[in-house]
């Protein structure tokens, strides 16, 4: 409870709204709404390795850098103009110092909402009843947030345009990125997020997506390696009927870094393509957990996660799929491959299948192992030195993964993280 | 023969075990530049044992013996320092590692090469103007070459990219385990047209195979036949003919 007692002392202000997000005015609903995740956060036990959500995670120095570091939002945001490459086809949305800015004019389907603008739409959003009372990480995010950044298609809306979202490097700072995706009927939408890596930080990040009859999403998502920085990531997705997403997220672990996903397949046809890769190295950290809950008939899920363990690093894999007892015809996949690149390095796979009607074709496996020495060995044999011929190996482990990656543009910043990564 | 060549190879006494079973039990080999060997033997006799064992694998332990692959002595030199100094293995089971390009893995291959030769690396149309005409000369289809390596290949396809390999590093010793299994006629004739191409007064080449049809095409210079880990019979290559009639047991049969 010493924590507990640590948050109180940190929120006792009669003004929680502007203590935690900012000096400015704040209206009585967000504050009301600040207090209730207050309440929310100090009603829950505080990660912990007993419990099984955040079991083999390395949280030691998450929980003891959890309460220390400033809460206040700084008003300025500090972005480099390089950061910000200019390209017709793309439009970047910065999140610096926990507010969403985009330097040229938004269009309609996107939206940053804040307490003073759209405040409407945003306390809508803030609902509390939508809040997950009780998952720890999203709460947080509640506590801690200013704003929020909404992509909001239209029906029947093709959104050509690449949406990237930066999230710029921190110091020593609470964060709260919050991003509400919707696609209405047949609409389409292609967004690339980047979390840069911060330093002494932890980010709480919130993502929900609710794909309409029909619509088509494809998230492509890379968290850099966070060395003394911490990543806690919830995602909610919700699909309907025929709609299609798919989900690629590529972590390079951190002090903790850790992504939960919970997709629901509510409508008929609807169908999720779920990707991830994660690299860390030294003794850095990273989880990976989704659940899929095929809740109508004729769904499709397919879950491919790949781990690439270097030194000291862990990772841990948690993957499971439920099929309601009243759902027929479905389609589920899961696979996780781990490659382990030293002695010292560790995971833990958990694929899991919850299957309540036989009309289903499921399958699920984990495999973890190091480097196959009979193919280093060929690899050698035509002349190539070991450094190289092991980042072959590194790189074709990954590359079965990479390839689930359609789009063009994304593809070739994939490569130079791929580049990059080759190199470490 | 002429006597006066040097020796590409020269095997003496070598014993090898692996998983701690002795496989090689004192064997001797020499090899000669431009010379063809044909190493027949039935199963279990140590031919693969052999060709692995000069290639550096680390599963096989070199117990006795010694090794010398153009003057030098292979045991002390690692594995992708033989390749580069000039020695070829063609593997029996060919590896697949899907996500590495076909192109990417020979080209990298042919620069560690260069390399090792202070070379700079090979210009990038002069690469693929050889390969592409190389897998032509085999009959690969232009698409083999962006695949994975070897992946999703069929047994005839691997045996032809071993052989593709082959002809863009230009070793001066290739050794062909088994290249002939999986192969039906047409490919066997590639196969070996491709190896043929390769033969002249400078390269050497050691085929092991259980069947007389490769060594029909490839005409070798000397056939040795392995038992027990031992070249018990050397001969030219008439005795390849007299094994396919009658088999090994009159020379591996105890008197």
């Amino acid at each position: 409870m010493a924590d507990q007692e640590k948050i109180k002392n940190q929120f006792s202000s009669e003004n929680i709204a502007s203590i935690i997000s900012g000096k400015s005015d704040y209206p009585d609903w967000f504050d009301k709404f600040k207090r209730l995740s207050l309440q929310n956060l100090l009603d829950q036990n505080l990660p912990s390795i007993k419990d099984s959500e955040w079991e083999s995670t390395k949280i030691n120095s998450l929980t003891k850098k959890l309460f220390n570091n400033d809460f206040d939002a700084s008003d300025s945001v500090n972005i480099l103009a390089e950061d910000i490459e200019k390209d017709t086809n793309k439009i970047t949305i910065s999140f610096s110092n926990g507010i969403y800015t985009c330097s040229e004019e938004l269009p309609s389907y996107i939206k940053i909402l804040s307490h003073a603008k759209d405040k409407d739409q945003f306390r809508d959003l803030l609902d509390m009843n939508k809040e997950h009372a009780s998952s720890f990480s999203p709460t947080l995010n509640s506590l801690i947030l200013s704003d929020l950044l909404l992509i909001e298609t239209s029906n029947n809306q093709k959104v050509d345009t690449l949406i990237h979202i930066i999230n710029h490097p921190s110091n020593e700072a609470n964060l709260a990125p919050r991003i509400e995706i919707r696609a209405a009927t047949n609409s389409s939408v292609k967004i690339f997020e980047e979390i840069k890596t911060s330093n002494n930080s932890i980010m709480n990040h919130v993502l929900r997506v609710n794909c309409q009859k029909n619509a088509n999403i494809e998230f492509y998502k890379v968290i850099d390696r966070q060395e003394n920085s911490h990543y806690l990531g919830t995602q909610d997705i919700e699909a309907s009927e025929d709609a299609r997403i798919k989900f690629f997220l590529w972590d390079f672990g951190g002090d903790t870094s850790k992504t939960v996903t919970d997709t629901r397949l509510l409508g008929k046809k609807s169908e999720i393509n779920y990707s991830a890769l994660f690299t860390p190295n030294k003794d850095l950290h990273s989880g990976n957990q989704i659940k899929i809950n095929h809740e109508a008939s004729d769904t499709k899920s397919k879950i491919k996660v790949r781990g690439v363990l270097h030194d000291h690093s862990s990772g841990v894999f948690y993957g499971k799929i439920k099929v309601k007892e009243s759902v027929t015809k479905t389609s589920a996949f899961m696979e996780n491959k781990n490659l382990l690149l030293s002695d010292d390095a560790s995971i833990s796979s958990k694929p899991i299948l919850e299957i309540y009607n036989d009309d289903t074709e499921c399958s699920h496996s984990a495999t973890s192992g190091s480097i196959d020495k009979e193919k280093l060995f060929y690899l050698k044999t035509r002349g190539i030195d070991e450094v190289e011929a092991k980042s072959f190996l590194i790189n074709s482990f990954i590359e079965e993964i990479s390839g689930e990656i359609t789009n063009k543009k994304i593809q070739d910043i994939f490569k130079k993280y791929l580049l990059e990564n080759g190199k470490s | 023969m002429n006597n006066k060549k040097e020796n590409v190879l020269e095997i003496n006494d070598l014993s090898v075990s692996t998983s701690g079973s002795k496989i090689l039990k004192g064997l001797n080999l020499s090899i000669r530049k431009g010379e063809t060997h044909a190493i027949m033997g039935p199963n279990g006799s140590g031919k693969s044992t052999l060709a692995k064992t000069i290639a550096g694998h680390t599963d096989y332990e070199i117990n006795n013996g010694t090794i010398k692959f153009l003057g030098n002595d292979l045991v002390s030199i690692p594995i992708e320092e033989r390749s580069n100094l000039g020695l070829f293995l063609g593997f029996q089971y060919p590896i697949e590692i899907p996500g590495l390009s076909n192109t990417a893995f020979l080209k990298a291959a042919i620069n560690a090469q260069r390399k090792y030769n202070d070379l700079k690396d090979i210009p990038a149309n002069e690469f693929l103007l050889e390969l592409k005409s190389k897998a032509d000369q085999l009959g690969l289809d232009q698409s083999f070459l962006s695949r994975g390596v070897n992946e999703g290949f069929s047994g005839g396809e691997k045996k032809r990219n071993e052989i593709l390999q082959m002809l863009m590093l230009n070793p001066k010793l290739s050794i062909l385990d088994e290249t002939d299994s999986g192969l039906d006629i047409d490919s066997m004739k590639i196969v070996a047209d491709g190896v043929n191409s390769t033969r002249n007064e400078e390269t050497s080449t050691i085929v092991i195979t259980h069947y007389e049809r490769l060594l029909n095409y490839l005409e070798p210079d000397y056939v040795h036949v392995i038992n027990d880990g031992r070249i018990i019979k050397t001969g030219d290559s008439t005795l390849a003919n007299e094994l396919e009639e009658k088999g090994y047991e009159w020379l591996t049969k105890k008197k």
